[in-house]
């Protein structure tokens, strides 16, 4: 959102002018790796071309403007410059780095407003931009060792309580930890902006590039994200987001979601990452779950990079992506999938699970009363979290019209094990060693839809926990089609429309029929789009935004 | 106005065998008395440049002694680790006024507070105390930094002190530098960092949400940390002798409506350095564990629960779940507490659980107490691990039942 009037336009020739005139200060070097150019090696050159990874922000006719009004930091004193006037912020602030490569020794951090200026103790529309995402690069990796030569690193930009926030026009790379983590914002508008990690794919990048958490109403558009040991796009515990025009290539996750409540996606590519988008909901006992999640009209593209994230014991962490998947729904509900393109995925194109892809059936049941009181078996970690609100089971997951191709053909062995082997045992048709394109679990519901217990394990999370599924409650998947115009069905192992022997606590797996109830109809009302509201003005799809398949202006 | 002169503050040295050393070289002249009245007004107004200007301390270069009229020291039953520093803590209540006693967060200070701390670094942990007049001796003052309460709420400066330690001087850009200390025979290097006015509020600040629906908007409250009625509920030498700290500002008239019998009060218990864990009950290691885990992360780790997703005095890591407020009983909130409970956004392979009871090498909140690296917690505030405080949860967690995590 640009409200001052523009008063200079940087485009590329400007940015190479002013390099050329030594105001980034500058010097010449060969080298391509970004990690040993020091500031002075920028001179005569775009800053983006000292970087391996080629930037696109899906907005080639993209131009920066800085308002009249703007603090121009000092492109010969940048640091000192940046930590000053970041130190300063008032309410309306516009900082604009210049054109240059610049290493930046210290964090840059805002956390709202801290001279009591105002009443609500927060910072009021603040725009933090480059020159342009090719022309302004702020390098962090000095921030990565300390005095120790220890790694140390931190977020490269840290900005907390603002309302109405814009970061553009701007490449960071090498940050230690996170590239841009933005947190308690209310209307974050974060466009033609990069994060990198140049060089090897490995855990010793940073976690998320575009990192927003615990905030409302985001835009996230014509962003590029490369090299996340994490995610390239993570927005957590967030209320009303969007995610659109924007390039996620070679992160672990391309882009992520996790407890965010109205969400879309949409006019997205991922790809060369290990997953193309991920839609998680965790419990994480906070009383805030995911719930109404639009994906359209995106392109997943060979998302097969083995994965590099940091295994931990974590359940829901990201290093359970399985190379090769387009996407996967982890126990968040009323989610909505649509007129994407999914393309060459080892594993499979998409998959939605319940909270038992990631943990243990047995840590997710709950045991009775009368066995937990009499010390006979422990009782699940997880019973404060289903108190908080949360479900691991999935529900109302709606799968339609996506263009599927080439999915499934080398599933990611180490990972999906479990998934293989019932494949490969009980679900006729499907080619050893091979997945469906489309993977639904199905035990959750199976499991909540039957009451059965488990023995020795208990049951699987049921009323007051987990209420019966209705049919507005089903998994969804029709219309989905290859090049060819074949329909691409989904697969379970455990299908919750054959229940029959389920119930004499016959836990063989029961394969999907190609009748298997998932069509559902063959319909089913689209979720609410999601508007994010930043100021005055509004964003979305149909809002703002009338020209996007699919996104015409309402009547 | 009471000027000291020159000769009586040679006099008071010679007393108290304070001066002296290789720092002998006209230092006295360093410590100018200035006038009694501390500048209200201009706590309340504007940003001073220099510390003196506010005139808090009797000595403008001592900030550690003798604050003027309206101000009085105060201490912490647990303090908040900043890499082995001594804090020297005043607060100065403008005249005719006074707080009122919370039971649960900092005590409600009114507009024109200010709540003054002065770090410094001793040589050597085993010998602490700053002199003035030997500035170069024993400990070095850093920075001094500065809560006020002003009309919209609290605001922070932080001063370093200058290089010839008469005055401190803003920096609200903060600064860092490279220092050692030796702590129990071992010398350690780090890099001190005085936090610049941002990073001030990454630690001192609470969100509210105001409004419903579509119309809730979200308020950040700067608020101090330390001085809530469980954490000063002690003993403390004032000039007018020793005396609990509450007892003394409800004498003073500066303290209101706090309870009669201040031994009902739910107190922190004494924890520091030289502790020793050895002979601590579980339940003893519990309450001092749970102390040292309030005053050190519960400022971010903190939630108030609402039935509606609306944010009550929310920390800024209120939204991981893990919640540590002391008053927060374990039972019936182990989760909270982090017990058997996965991080929402830390990976490290053979430490699944925040708290582990039984096992403490595989739980996350030692482990990143004693972190050096990005993962660290806290995240600000420390270079240095805090060692005593590792060993402290360590020892706590050790104590609880074995529980196996469904593991």
């Amino acid at each position: 959102m640009k409200t001052s009037i523009p008063s200079m336009k940087l485009g590329l020739a400007s940015a190479i002018a002013i390099a050329a005139l030594g105001m980034t200060g500058c010097g010449g070097d060969d080298s391509n790796d970004s990690a040993d150019l020091d500031a002075n090696q920028a001179v005569g050159v775009v800053a983006s071309s000292l970087l391996n990874t080629a930037i696109d922000t899906k907005d080639a006719d993209h131009e920066t403007v800085i308002p009249a009004g703007a603090i121009l930091l000092d492109a010969d004193n940048l640091a000192e410059s940046a930590a000053e006037a970041f130190a300063n912020i008032k309410d309306g602030d516009v900082i604009v780095f210049p054109a240059g490569y610049y290493h930046l020794p210290a964090q840059l951090k805002i956390t709202g407003d801290v001279f009591g200026n105002s009443e609500d103790g927060r910072l009021h529309n603040i725009t933090i931009m480059g020159s342009g995402v090719n022309e302004t690069v702020l390098n962090f990796s000095a921030l990565e060792k300390g005095s120790k030569g220890e790694t140390k690193g931190v977020d490269g930009l840290l900005i907390s309580d603002v309302d109405n926030l814009v970061i553009s026009d701007i490449t960071v790379v090498e940050a230690g930890k996170n590239a841009i983590k933005v947190e308690n914002i209310d209307g974050l508008h974060m466009h033609h902006l990069a994060t990198i990690w140049d060089g090897t794919l490995t855990k010793e990048n940073g976690a998320y590039g575009i990192y927003p958490v615990n905030s409302k109403n985001i835009l996230i558009e014509n962003t590029f994200t490369r090299g996340s040991a994490d995610a390239g796009v993570y927005v957590g515990q967030s209320q009303k987001v969007i995610v659109r025009n924007s390039i996620a290539k070679e992160n672990v996750a391309g882009m992520e979601i996790e407890n965010c409540e109205d969400a879309e996606f949409y006019g997205n590519l991922a790809t060369g990452n290990t997953a193309g988008l991920l839609v998680f909901d965790l419990p994480i006992g906070n009383g805030k779950y995911g719930s109404n999640v639009r994906v359209y009209n995106n392109e997943m593209i060979a998302n097969n990079e083995p994965n590099f994230a940091v295994v931990s014991d974590f359940a829901g962490g990201v290093h359970i992506a399985p190379h090769g998947t387009g996407m996967i729904i982890l126990s968040t509900s009323d989610v909505e999938i649509f007129d994407n393109t999914i393309t060459d995925h080892s594993s499979f194109a998409v998959a939605i699970a319940d909270y038992a892809f990631a943990e243990s059936p047995e840590n997710l049941a709950v045991m009775p009363d009368s066995l937990v009181d009499a010390g006979l078996a422990p009782q699940t970690k997880y019973l404060s979290v289903y108190e908080d609100g949360y479900s691991p089971t999935v529900r109302n997951i709606t799968v339609r019209d996506n263009d599927i191709n080439n999915a499934g053909y080398a599933p990611d062995a180490e990972k999906l094990g479990d998934f293989l082997y019932l494949f490969d045992n009980f679900v006729p048709d499907t080619p050893e060693g091979t997945l469906p394109a489309m993977i639904f679990d199905g035990a959750g519901q199976t499991l909540t839809e039957t009451g059965i217990e488990i023995p020795g394990v208990g049951t699987f999370p049921l009323a007051p926990y987990n209420v019966a599924y209705t049919t507005d409650d089903y998994i969804c998947a029709y219309d989905n089609t290859d090049s060819t115009g074949a329909t691409v069905e989904m697969g379970t192992p455990y299908n919750p429309f054959a229940i029959q022997g389920w119930n004499d606590g016959d836990l063989t797996p029961s394969p999907a029929a190609s009748d298997a109830g998932f069509t559902c109809g063959q319909s089913r009302p689209s979720l609410a789009k999601t508007v994010v509201t930043i100021g005055d003005a509004t964003y979305g799809c149909g809002t703002d935004d009338t020209t996007s398949p699919g996104c015409t202006a309402p009547e | 106005m009471n000027i000291i002169g020159k000769s009586s503050i040679i006099a008071f040295c010679s007393v108290l065998a304070a001066c002296g050393g290789e720092s002998s070289d006209d230092n006295q002249a360093l410590c100018e008395a200035t006038p009694t009245e501390v500048n209200w007004d201009l706590l309340l107004q504007e940003q001073a440049t220099k510390l003196s200007e506010y005139n808090l301390f009797e000595k403008s270069c001592d900030p550690t002694v003798a604050p003027n009229v309206g101000g009085f020291p105060y201490d912490l039953t647990t303090g908040l680790f900043t890499d082995y520093s001594s804090k020297y803590r005043f607060t100065f209540i403008p005249p005719n006024t006074s707080a009122a006693y919370s039971e649960n967060e900092v005590l409600d200070y009114p507009v024109g507070t200010a709540l003054v701390k002065t770090f410094a670094l001793p040589k050597d942990t085993s010998v602490r105390g700053y002199k003035a007049e030997s500035k170069f001796d024993g400990e070095n003052i850093i920075e001094t930094r500065i809560l006020i309460h002003r009309e919209n709420g609290w605001i922070a400066l932080p001063y370093v002190w200058d290089e010839d330690r008469k005055d401190a001087t803003l920096h609200i850009s903060g600064k860092a530098f490279e220092t050692s200390v030796v702590h129990k025979g071992e010398r350690k290097d780090f890099t001190y960092g005085v936090p610049d006015i941002q990073t001030c509020k990454q630690c001192h600040q609470l969100t509210n949400t105001v409004g419903e629906g579509d119309e809730a908007s979200t308020v950040s409250r700067f608020m101090p940390i330390g001085p809530k009625a469980r954490l000063l509920n002690r003993d403390l030498e004032f000039d007018t002798g020793i005396q609990n700290q509450l007892a003394y500002m409800v004498e003073q008239g500066v303290l209101t409506g706090s309870p009669e019998d201040l031994s009902t009060i739910d107190t922190i218990p004494v924890f520091s350095d030289s502790t020793d864990l050895s002979s601590k009950t579980s339940s003893e290691l519990e309450a001092l564990a749970k102390g040292y885990l309030d005053i050190n992360c519960a400022h971010c780790h903190r939630r108030t629960d609402t039935n509606d997703g609306s944010l009550k005095d929310d920390g800024k890591a209120g939204y991981s779940g893990l919640k540590l407020e002391y008053w927060r009983e374990l039972m019936g909130n182990e989760v909270a507490h982090g017990v058997c409970k996965t991080p929402i956004a830390f990976t490290a392979e053979g430490i699944p659980f925040d708290v582990w009871p039984g096992d403490a090498a595989k739980s996350v909140i030692p482990y990143r107490m004693a972190l050096d690296t990005a993962k660290r917690m806290p995240e600000v505030g420390r270079d240095l691990t805090h060692d005593e405080g590792v060993e402290l949860v360590s020892a706590w967690i050790n104590s609880m039942p074995v529980e196996s995590c469904g593991q």
